[in-house]
Parts: structure tokens; sequence; C-alpha cells
């Protein structure tokens, strides 16, 4: 019996609304971009990262497909979407939904209350309605791809040629060299960067506080307003080109870091343990009487060692057994001598900072970013005299029209993902096939770092100085996540259960920003209490204050995920890393 | 089973019927026109030697994958056309078991009831007589990766017996490295599912297990079905005496064409 039409026309179906989706996804969603990115202001290379980044999000959704097996359990199981959606649903409700609470009462606050205090001057409820918004969907895009499982898009009929050639060599290259292309721009080009920084002056400071509470991490720009020689300016850009490369190529076909744990002291005392039982075992082994001396031992050669009666050697394993059982975790690998031990200690730090971020979260996050930047700069908020409260001031409806959009996509890719999901069953060979190439592809990803960081500071106001900051910033944020990663999977246990680890500390962070956002007017108006004090402040200065207390806000996020992250490794041992 | 269940099982309407299934990857025939039945309370095994296409029919029978020819009814409805339908009486375990992106085997089998429509409190107590009986209780909350091979194995079989269902399919339910316990709590399971009226298909490559359970042998050979009798009846037909020690592995060679048994 050959495959029944109704099940074809299904698939056809299936196939056509996730075509729609893929099509979404990585064509229109990134010509609008360039469409609005060239109604803006020229730059070739700001599309190829729109369409780039677009493309390498919809390629990682069709990739958590491929890898899924929740579409076995659709054949098997009178599974149905509305099951598996809500099950989906109450999984990562009480993850996502304060954050998305949060957010949405501060749209809602943004539009409906008067403007505080700090926030007069130039900022208007439609700018924070965008800003926010762009806060907002880095919340609802992972409920909305958790809510639809995995099952956006099942691209079988990917070209098999074009992942082939893409993903399994060229890929990193493909997004180096557009990178490399982008600071030789940048590099190059002072003059427009001393545009940028002039228009973004011009818009008055207490914008970038909107920034600032509504972005986070994004008051830091601030920092580099000053600028730098182009000279150091290369030198640093070819040490972090230096480091991506070196990045890239340390994770190239290599699996994890080898990760032990911080439990070194621990490990060193246990092994001193035993090694005096040893030693205490080895005594009173030769304290027992033996036969005369063997010819062996008179001719100079070493004593062969007495057997162990079957008493002596239990004896001996319970010691052991005893020593090790007061560090239940600890995994005691006689054959690793302290050194070992410190180096796999030394890898584990080394990994945990260097292990490339989480992709949806980031991805989402860039893409949103440069969604933002265009379609500010669209709307001519950098341009001189451009007046926010203005007549036909279209952020409102970019704001929306951003929201229904990305919406509209992850719909349509969940619509079709379902129908293909619980429609019919796939070939099994080019699942095989897009697993392998695309997790070889995603690997090879840091460049997100430096993209993210590229375009925020760009968004930010064009500082190059800003990108490095917010490369150090990513990294440690990636390394508070990785960390929040692995104390959620130590409390909940599951290899599956980490990306909701990322969310958890991504909310956690969010929700500091927010929590302590209101608080800076205040800080402000303690330094603003002594006119004419060391330590007065314009209320125009209050961008660096609320940026360097993110940034405390943030260093100490990134401390306490690692101290959390060495309590868990500390009572689960290895087990919590995998 | 005894004769009289037998003989009235033998009356009873055909729950599960398969006619001509064939099934070929290119140019590779896996499945040759196979063609059986089962009725309520049937306890139907599946044996052969490695790549007789025992999976494959497996996955025909469970709907998983379309037959190149022939076609396959359960409780009288088309396997695909109705294929929700017979999902909704029947369960199924693969050789991997299907653990989908639950966290831990609690939240899996939470999952699995709330697909099949178990209600809470009938979910919570056989879920703990299940997971007691197969010693996985206190394993229930933790990581996948903190279980061994054979407690999710043994994840899967709870999965696979906990809602209610008139066919039970498994592909190799005692393969995967389950201990005696399990498979002690698998034999009542399976005891108990045919006491009930329950159709059960299985592979195995145990003939022990196969002796013991089963009502029915359907054994492959190059994805030809060369025997569907009783076990007892298997043996005569490959011209081994019953009473002889390891008679039904002595079959299985000689209706498999294995060598070395003569």
């Amino acid at each position: 019996m050959r495959r029944p039409w109704w099940a074809v026309a299904k698939g056809v179906i299936g196939a056509i609304f996730s075509l729609l989706g893929f099509c979404l996804l990585n064509i229109v969603w990134p010509l609008l971009l360039l469409i609005l990115y060239f109604a803006g202001e020229g730059g070739a290379w700001m599309s190829v990262f729109a369409v780039l980044i677009s493309w390498m999000s919809g390629v990682y959704y069709a990739k958590r497909i491929a890898v899924s097996d929740d579409r076995l359990l659709s054949m098997t199981t009178p599974l149905t979407a509305r099951t598996y959606h809500g099950n989906n649903l109450r999984r990562v409700a009480p993850v996502f939904l304060p954050g998305v609470l949060i957010s949405a009462a501060g749209c809602i606050a943004l539009l409906v209350l008067p403007p505080p205090n700090l926030l007069t001057d130039g900022t208007t409820p439609a700018l924070a309605l965008n800003l926010a918004l762009s806060v907002t969907l880095c919340l609802v895009l992972p409920l909305a791809e958790a809510l639809s499982g995995m099952v956006w898009t099942r691209l079988f009929f990917f070209p098999r040629f074009l992942a082939g050639a893409l993903f399994r060599r060229g890929f990193w290259v493909l997004t180096a060299v557009p990178f490399i292309v982008l600071l030789v721009t940048m590099v190059s080009a002072p003059d427009r960067l001393a545009q940028w920084e002039e228009r973004l002056l011009d818009t008055g400071l207490l914008g970038q506080v909107v920034f600032t509470l509504a972005v986070p991490f994004g008051g830091v720009a601030r920092f580099g307003a000053e600028g730098t020689s182009a000279a150091v300016m290369l030198a640093a850009q070819a040490t972090f080109l230096a480091f991506c490369v070196t990045t890239i190529v340390r994770h190239w076909g290599r699996e994890k870091p080898e990760l032990a744990g911080p439990a070194f002291e621990d490990w060193t005392r246990l092994r001193d343990r035993v090694e005096d039982i040893e030693t205490e075992a080895l005594d009173q082994r030769r304290q027992r009487p033996r036969p005369a001396l063997s010819n062996a031992a008179e001719d100079g050669f070493a004593e062969p060692a007495p057997e162990l009666t079957e008493e002596e050697q239990a004896a001996f394993s319970a010691a052991v057994a005893g020593a090790r059982s007061a560090h239940p975790p600890l995994a005691y690998e006689p054959f690793h001598t302290p050194e070992r031990q410190m180096l796999r200690h030394w890898r584990y730090w080394a990994g945990l900072i260097g292990t490339p971020p989480p992709r949806r979260l980031w991805m989402s996050w860039v893409a949103i970013l440069w969604v933002g930047y265009v379609l500010v700069r669209w709307a001519g908020w950098f341009e001189p005299g451009f007046a926010p409260n203005g007549p036909g001031n279209p952020f409102a409806v970019l704001g929306l029209l951003q929201v229904l959009t990305f919406l509209g996509v992850w719909a349509g890719c969940a619509l079709g993902g379902s129908i293909l999901l619980f429609g019919r069953t796939g070939p099994a060979r080019w699942t095989r096939f897009l697993r392998r190439a695309l997790e070889m592809a995603w690997r090879r990803w840091l460049i997100g770092d430096v993209l993210a960081a590229v375009l925020l500071a760009d968004a930010m106001g064009g500082h190059l100085e800003s990108t490095f900051l917010y490369l150090a910033m990513f990294v440690l944020l990636r390394a508070a996540l990785l960390s929040g990663r692995v104390v959620y999977s130590s409390w909940r246990g599951g290899r599956r259960m980490v990306w909701r680890g990322y969310v958890f500390c991504a909310m956690i962070f969010l929700a500091m920003t927010w929590l302590a956002a209101p608080l800076m007017p205040v800080v402000g108006a303690i330094f603003r209490s002594e006119p004419g004090g060391p330590l007065a402040l314009d209320p125009g200065d209050m961008g660096p204050l609320v940026a360097a207390s993110q940034c405390l806000l943030m260093f100490l996020f990134a401390l306490s995920g690692l101290a959390l992250a060495a309590w868990a490794i500390r009572r689960n041992g290895d087990q919590v890393i995998r | 089973m005894s004769d009289a269940a037998v003989s009235s099982s033998a009356t009873s309407p055909v729950l599960l019927s398969a006619v001509g299934l064939e099934k070929r990857y290119g140019r590779t025939l896996a499945l040759a026109g196979v063609s059986l039945q089962a009725r309520p309370g049937e306890v139907l095994c599946v044996i052969g030697p490695n790549g007789a296409g025992k999976t494959t029919l497996i996955q025909l029978l469970a709907g998983i994958v379309f037959p190149s020819a022939g076609h396959v009814t359960v409780f009288g409805l088309h396997r695909w056309k109705d294929n929700f339908a017979i999902r909704q009486r029947s369960t199924v375990l693969l050789a991997d078991p299907i653990v989908g992106a639950s966290p831990t085997p609690y939240e899996f089998l939470r999952f699995m009831a709330q697909i099949y429509g178990m209600p809470k409190e009938r979910f919570l107590e056989r879920t703990e007589t299940l997971a007691r009986e197969m010693a996985l209780l206190d394993h229930l909350h933790k990581g996948w990766e903190e279980l061994s091979l054979g407690m999710t194995k043994k994840a899967g079989l709870i999965g696979c017996f906990l809602p209610p269902a008139d066919l039970r399919i498994l592909d190799e339910p005692f393969a995967g490295g389950i201990d005696p316990i399990g498979m002690e709590a698998l034999y009542r399971w399976m005891d108990a599912a045919r006491g009930r009226g329950e159709t059960i298909v299985f592979s195995t490559q145990v003939l022990d297990q196969a002796d013991q359970v089963s009502d029915r042998l359907l054994v492959l050979r190059e994805g030809e079905l060369v025997a569907n009798a009783a076990p007892e009846a298997v043996i005569r037909q490959a011209g081994v005496d019953p009473a002889e020690p390891r008679a039904l592995a002595r079959a299985f060679v000689a209706l498999t064409g294995g060598g070395g048994e003569g």
C-alpha cells in the first residue's frame, strides 16, 4: 500500500505552511529589514548581517525539530497539538510569566502613567513603547517557542547541497568574513562614527536613560564617549579578532571541555586520606612476621610487596570507602595527580567563561536589537532636530508592527510545524543529515557574540569602545547564564531542562534591572543633595550613573551566578554538568 | 495459556489484522507479504534473526511507517486512515523509549497520562504501583542522565503499561538492560493484561521469554513469516521434540536456517 492521498495532502499542506514560515523568517523578514534600513541610511554589511542573523535563527529552529523525538511521540500516542502545547505552557509558565508580566506592566506604565521626573525632556511614550516592546519580545519569543514546543520548521526540503556546502565547512568563514569587513569599515570610517556620535548626543541624555531602563546594559555606551586613538582601536580589534579565531578553533570538532568541578581542596584532602590509609596498611603488612629473606632481597633488588590477606583487603577497601563517603559527590580518580586535577579545575572555569552563549536567547536578542536599531534610524531619531513628540511619529505603529510580524512569523512556523508533526511521518535520513549538518554549523558561532556587541554598540551610538564593553559584558552574562544552567539543572536535573536555566537566569537579570532602575533617581537625588559639592551631578549626568549602577548589578549577578555554580558543583559533583 | 482460553480467543473477533504486509527500503526488501491476526487477550511474540524484519513489522503494526504493499486494520479501523482513533486505544514501546522533552521519568509519565486522558488520581495510583513493581519508585524524579540504561527502559515500559489500552505493541521490551526485577514485573503485567483481554504484540531475541509469556510465536526469516503458531506447535513444525532441552532454540535455528544446531 502506497501512502494514501490524504496523508500526502496533509504533508503538502504542512510543507506549505512550513515553507511559509521559512520564507517569512528567512526571506520576507530580512527583506523587510533591508528595505527599512535603506529607507534610513545605507550600508550593505548591515543587510548582510540582518539576513545572516535571521537565516541562522531559522536554521536553528529547524535543527530543534530535527533532533527532537516528539515526532515519534506524536506517532505512537494520541498526542494532540492542544495537549502538546498545553503541557509545554504548564512547564514554562512559572519561569516566563513573571518576566512577561513585568515587561507588560512596564509597557503599560510607560504609556499610561505620566513620565517620571527623570524622563521629562525628550522622552516620548512612543519611544519608550518601542524599546519596552523590544525587551518584552526578548521574553515573548522564547515563550512563543516554548509554547510551540519543538515544532517550528521541519525543513525536509532543505536543499542538501546548500546545507552541505554552507554548514559543513565554510559556515564560520561566511560569518567571519563579513565581520572582518565590518571591522575594517568601522575603523576606516571614523568620520561616520563621529557623525553618529554627534547625532546621538543631539538627542539628549534622557533618551539614553530610557535606553538604559528599557534595554539592559544600554547605558554603558556612555562610557565610550571620549573616544580612543585609531592605533589603540586597531590593536584592540586585532586582539579581539584573534580571540574570536582562537575560540572558534578551540571549539572546532572538540567535545566540551573536561569538567571537573572546583573541588580541588576536597579532592586533595581525600587523596591524602587515602594515601594515609594505604601507608598504614603497608606498615601493618611490613610488621607482619615474614619468612626468611629471599635471595632477591639479598641481591639488592627491592623486596617484593607482601600479599594482602582477604581480611586486610576487605579492611582496606572499607577504609577507602569510608573516606570516600565523606565526599560523596567527589569523583576520586587515583590516576589523576593533584596537578592534573588542578588542570581540570582550571579548564572548567575557562570553559565556563569561554563556552558559547545560549544560542536561542542570544540570536533572538541580537535580531531584536537590530530591528530596534533599524526602526530607530528609519524613524529618524538620530537625525538632528527630530522631534519625538511631533506629528507623524511612527514609533507606536512600528512597535506594534514589530510585535505582530514576529508573532506572525512564529505562529506560521508553529502552525506549519504542528501540521507536520501531527500530520505525517518524516524521512529519517533527512533528520539525521540535518542534525549532523546543523550541529556542526552551530558549534562555530561565537560570532554571535561579536555581532551582538557590534550591533548594540552601533545602535547605541556607534562607539567602537562600546563594542568591547558590550562584549565583555556579554561574556560575563554568558558566564552567569551558564552558571545558572548548572544551578538550575542541579535543582531539577535533566539536560533538557538546561534551556530553562538560561531563561531562569535571564529573568533574574532582567528582573534585577527592572527593579533597580527606579532606584536610580533616588541615588541621583542623594548625589544632588549637596549642590556644588564634590559629588554633585547635573541631572544630565544621570546616564553614566545609571550605567555604572547597571554594570555593578551585572557584575554582582555574574559573581552570584558563579558562586551558585560552585555551590551546585560541590553539592552534586560532576553530574550537574554534561 | 489453557486450551479453553485458546479456543475462546479463537472465536473472539479479530482485533489486529495484517494482510500481505510488504516493506521495501530502497532495493532492500525488509518484509515480504506478512499476514497475521491477533484476537483480544492474545500475546503474540515476534522472533527472528537479526535483520529478519521484526522491528519493521512492529513499526508497521504501530503505524509508524507506511507499508509498500498490504494493509493493517486495528479494531476494525484502517491503521493509517483512522490512526488517531487507534492510537487512543493502543500504546507503543519502541526499542529506544521515547521520552519526549520531559526532564524526568515522572514528568514523562504524567505527560503520557495527560495524552491518554487519565484522571490524576488514577495516574498517581497506577504510577506508584507500576514504579514500585519495577523498583523505579525512588528514581522517578531524577534526570534522565542520572538513570541507567535499564532504568530508562523501565520508565518506557511503565509509560507503555500506564494508560488503559486494548492493544500494546512493544519492540524488544526485555532488551535494554532491565534487571530480573523488571523482567518479572513485565511478565506479571503481560499476564494481567492478557487477563483483561488486552492484546500484546512484542518482539524479542530471548526465546525463554518468548516461550513463557506468549500464546503465539511469529517466526520471521529474511522478511518472511515462516511460522505462526503456539510455541509447542512451532517446535513441532520444526521437527523438534518438545521434550528435548532447549527445544525452542533448536526449532528457531531449524526454522530460520541458522547453522550449528543441525
